[in-house]
């Protein structure tokens, strides 16, 4: 189907307006993600960076892994998924419609920000989800612009949102009660979590949680002083900040000044993209 | 069963409503609107909302240790004019929701909308 | 008309299920009094707070060019509302009034007036 399916040179956002103006159905491919388009409205989306929504109904115990594999084994091919959801009664039809938009802003914040120009169309592609509802992709487009900006306001420094999540306060005191910032079970949760190893993408996927709003709370951590930013190019292998630290007496620098890298250079492949989807959602969006 | 829409609608037929709708207070989303907005624009009174919401809802005053469920209820703001109520919704799934209910305060019964508004909120979720 | 000190002592005696009152200046997040009715709030960490809230409830309303005022806030937790109510004399600009009330003894209509009173009898 690949094969006849052209790849265009136009940036995904002008891509899926141009694809509605003409009422266009099938699926819309980025570098980071896909669109479905149903007579020119996004009916789904989804991205490998964000949860998708058999993850969010099965990591919290709302429907069994199993009963969600079975029913995508025998409706996907149809795409009936949603409504044999709501018609088994797994779901009701506001947690179906509430999720699925959800999860379809989460991942197309995602698939408009592909670096690369190349989109790929595939005409009359339908989602295994079938109808739930739709979203005008102008909509959607002004959605990811308003969620990069909001994270630009809470910590500008977008390197932590692709970096492995480091928690800077190393006693049982998570801390977040003496820097303002409400010791929620949720924020301590993530911060129990943030080892220096799982990025927020992971530790979205982990939580089941929506992955823009791990990467918000983890944005509000840094501005806190609670995770350690990494450099923006991340290549000195002893930062000067960490040699300070070892001076007795020397002042430990927290609060807005960046923390060292917990690793040297980020190189595996999902964050390298990662960075590459920030860096378009900042020039084109 | 209600969807989205339906229990806007429903939200609409309150008495003194001027507009509603659902957000998102983890992204400042809003999953669907209906009737006016108080600045004319949807979108923006939702990012603004769920702004107020979520200090609300954080803030370090309210949290009570012993009790994991978030503490946050409701929050009525009243004005001259007007009354904002904001419902929180609770899910199994992982989610921050609200629906946001705009009145007319001459037209409007508070208690009754308060009650209302939160039997709108559990239907949504439960059915 | 009333000092701070009595409006506080007001509102925790008169109110039925009043915890806790203070009075509070949103400038600062500093409370200007605080009276603890026996509910073991921390009232200057509550001041704060509730300072953050009232802060963003009126850069919101400045933002969406609304110019109508703010008469209170109610918020509803699992066993506590908390009214917050600023001040409309001209001496009082910029300070808001604080009650935690026990959701199971307290009338809500009822406290909304009876603070309501005291605000408007409260010089400061």
């Amino acid at each position: 189907m690949s094969a006849a399916a052209p790849r265009r040179r136009q940036p995904p956002g002008p891509a899926v307006e141009q694809l509605a103006d003409l009422q266009a159905t099938g699926a819309l491919h980025t570098e980071t993600g896909t669109l479905y388009l149903d007579h020119g409205a996004v009916v789904h989306a989804d991205s490998p960076h964000s949860l998708d929504l058999g993850s969010l109904l099965t990591r919290c115990g709302r429907v069994t892994p199993d009963y969600w594999q079975h029913t995508l084994d025998q409706f996907a091919e149809h795409c009936l998924v949603g409504r044999m959801l709501v018609a088994q009664g797994a779901l009701t039809r506001g947690e179906l419609e509430v999720c699925h938009l959800a999860t379809l802003y989460d991942a197309g914040y995602f698939a408009l920000g592909a670096f690369s120009l190349a989109t790929r169309f595939e005409p009359g592609v339908r989602h295994w989800l079938g109808p739930v509802s739709g979203v005008d992709p102008r909509l959607l487009r002004r959605e990811a612009v308003r969620r990069r900006d909001l994270l630009e306001r809470i910590w500008p420094w977008p390197q932590v949102d692709t970096a492995p999540v480091r928690h800077t306060v190393t006693t049982d005191q998570d801390g977040t009660a003496a820097r303002g910032l409400s010791p929620s079970p949720r924020r301590r949760e993530l911060l129990g979590l943030a080892d220096g190893r799982r990025t927020p993408v992971e530790l979205a996927r982990l939580l089941g949680r929506s992955t823009y709003a791990t990467i918000v709370e983890v944005r509000r951590l840094a501005a806190a002083g609670l995770i350690a930013t990494p450099p923006d190019a991340p290549t000195h292998p002893i930062p000067a900040d960490a040699m300070a630290r070892r001076v007795p007496g020397a002042t430990l620098r927290r609060g807005r000044a960046p923390d060292p890298p917990p690793h040297p250079a980020p190189t595996e492949p999902d964050i390298a993209l990662l960075i590459r989807v920030r860096t378009a959602l900042e020039a084109r969006l | 069963m209600p969807g989205i829409e339906d229990c806007l609608s429903a939200a609409m037929r309150i008495a003194g409503a001027r507009g509603a709708g659902l957000l998102d207070w983890g992204s400042g989303l809003a999953l669907g609107t209906a009737g006016d907005s108080p600045a004319d624009d949807h979108e923006a009174t939702a990012a603004e909302a769920t702004d107020l919401i979520r200090l609300a809802a954080e803030s370090l005053s309210f949290a009570e240790p012993s009790d994991p469920r978030l503490p946050l209820q409701d929050l009525i703001l009243t004005t001259e004019r007007s009354y904002h109520l904001f419902r929180l919704i609770g899910t199994v799934f992982d989610s921050r929701l609200l629906l946001h209910l705009w009145l007319d305060r001459e037209d409007a019964n508070l208690a009754g909308a308060r009650m209302r508004l939160q039997a709108l909120a559990e239907e949504l979720v439960l059915g | 008309m009333a000092d701070a000190d009595n409006s506080l002592r007001q509102a925790i005696a008169s109110i039925e299920g009043a915890i806790g009152a203070a009075l509070v200046d949103y400038g600062s997040g500093m409370a200007l009094g605080t009276l603890d009715g026996g509910g073991g709030l921390d009232l200057t960490v509550a001041a704060a707070g509730n300072t953050d809230v009232v802060r963003a409830k009126f850069r919101t309303m400045e933002m969406l060019g609304l110019n109508d005022s703010i008469e209170d806030i109610l918020i509803s937790l699992s066993s506590q509302y908390h009214l917050i109510r600023p001040l409309t004399s001209r001496s009082g600009k910029g300070l808001f009034l604080y009650l935690a009330l026990d959701k199971r003894r307290a009338n809500l209509a009822m406290a909304r007036h009876q603070l309501a009173k005291i605000e408007a009898e409260l010089e400061v």
